[in-house]
This record gives structure tokens, sequence and C-alpha cells, in this order.
């Protein structure tokens, strides 16, 4: 399933700039989840964040932004698969 | 199916820096202090003894304090109830550093100032876990070269 997202920050810049629409693909459990994928995920009280994943650590997610005071895995440290909804890429943009 | 939301890209605005070493630091200068105290000699002199004595024991409630005050605000502004959940220590551990730190205030044990190394060792360990990233044991590499938990970088 595919979903379209607008994005609010610049925590991803230049990859997804302020207000940039993108498609995204949804995650199953079969789907792959690699360093250097753009994923959405929740997380309470933020709510629907996009960031990218920098690392895998045991079955966990460090995910980044490419500000250094972006809200990410820095602060509220890894996240659970299970919490990723969606993955995209920059050509998916628009 | 097509549906258009939002996601964030957030930054935080705040400083958002946040480090147990300088509580660490206060907790080991408290016994450096309190080695110095124990090894003070009075001697023929003593104004230069009483001058040193006045001097240990103010750093010493001054870096008890300020341990104090640096877990404080890691505890009070970077904690959330998510970590909580996943440390369940955590509230236990700040309380045992503030009432250490008093102690440390009060006396000059080493045991004492130990034990308050020790736990902010162990809020150091939770906090680097909260961040995801792995710590190590390493010793100070100055007096009074107690053990350090740091993040490996």
């Amino acid at each position: 399933m595919i979903r379209l997202f607008k994005v609010e920050g610049h925590s991803l810049y230049p990859y997804f700039k302020q207000g940039e629409r993108m498609l995204c693909i949804k995650i199953f459990k079969f789907s792959r989840i690699k360093v250097g994928d753009f994923v959405i995920f929740s997380k309470q009280p933020h709510g629907l964040m996009i960031k990218r994943v920098e690392r895998i650590q045991q079955g966990k997610f460090f995910v980044q932004g490419t500000d250094p005071m972006s809200i990410d895995s820095r602060d509220f440290g890894l996240i659970d698969r299970s919490d990723i909804h969606y993955k995209t890429y920059s050509f998916l943009k628009f | 199916m097509f549906k258009l939301d939002t996601v964030k890209a957030h930054c935080d605005v705040p400083c958002g820096i946040y480090d147990t070493n300088a509580a660490q630091i206060a907790a080991l200068s408290v016994i450096r202090m309190v080695d110095l105290i124990d090894a003070a000699e009075k001697g023929d002199n003593e104004a230069a003894y009483l001058n040193n004595m006045a001097r240990y024991i103010a750093v010493k409630e001054q870096e008890a304090i300020k341990c104090k005050e640096e877990i404080r605000i890691i505890w009070g502004d970077f904690i959330k109830p998510p970590h909580v959940e996943a440390h369940k220590d955590i509230h236990t551990i700040t309380h045992n550093i503030m009432m250490l730190a008093g102690a440390a205030k009060q006396h000059t044990s080493r045991e004492k100032a130990m034990a308050l190394l020790t736990e902010v060792n162990k809020f150091a360990e939770i906090f680097w876990a909260i961040k995801g990233m792995e710590t190590k044991t390493v010793k100070a590499p100055y007096m009074p070269g107690e053990d350090v938990v740091i993040p490996v970088l």
C-alpha cells in the first residue's frame, strides 16, 4: 500500500525539505529495512516522524536526522520495528 | 488509496545538550577533597593548615551541590515516562544521589563519597543506554583515578 505524506520540519534537509510531499511504501512483516532508508514511525509524544536509519542494533533501529538539533534516537534511543509504518526514498518526493 | 498526512522532521530549538560527565567530575572532586582533608597535616603553620582545610571543605561543598544540580537537570528535563518505564530504578538512583551528595557535604567519609560516584555512574549507564550508546568503565586519568562510566564514541 502506498501513502502520500507531507514533510513538516527541517531535520532531514537536504533530502527532504519543509512542505515537500513524498510517496511512502507500507512496511509489512517481510519488508526489508536497511541502513540509509527513510522511515516513518510513531514516537510519543512527537507523533508520526520521519528520520533516516543510521544503524541497526539487535533488531532495533537507531534513527537520526541530518540536522545536529534533530529530535531523534540521540534523544529517545532505539525504536522498535513494530513502530515503523512506512519507508521512503528521496527520489519519491515531489 | 492516497491520503495526505504530515510527518514530523522536527528539530529541538533548546540546546538539547545533556551529558553526565559534569556530575561525574563533581563526584570525583568530592572524593579528591576528602582525600586531601585526610592527608592534611597541621605542622607548625596553623594558619596555612586552616586556610587549606577551609578551601578543601568549601570545594567539597560546591562540588557536591554541583553534582546534585547536574543530575537534577537531566532527571527533570531529559528523562521522560517511557525512559522510566524501561529503567525502573532511575528514580531510586537519582534519590540516592541526592542523599549521598548531602552526606558528602556533612561528612568526610571516603566510603560515602565513593558511594556517590557509584550511583552517578549507574545514572550515566542508564542515560547513555537511553541515548542508544554503549558504555565502558575507565579509570579517570587524574586524581583520585576512580572508575567512571563513559560512552563508547
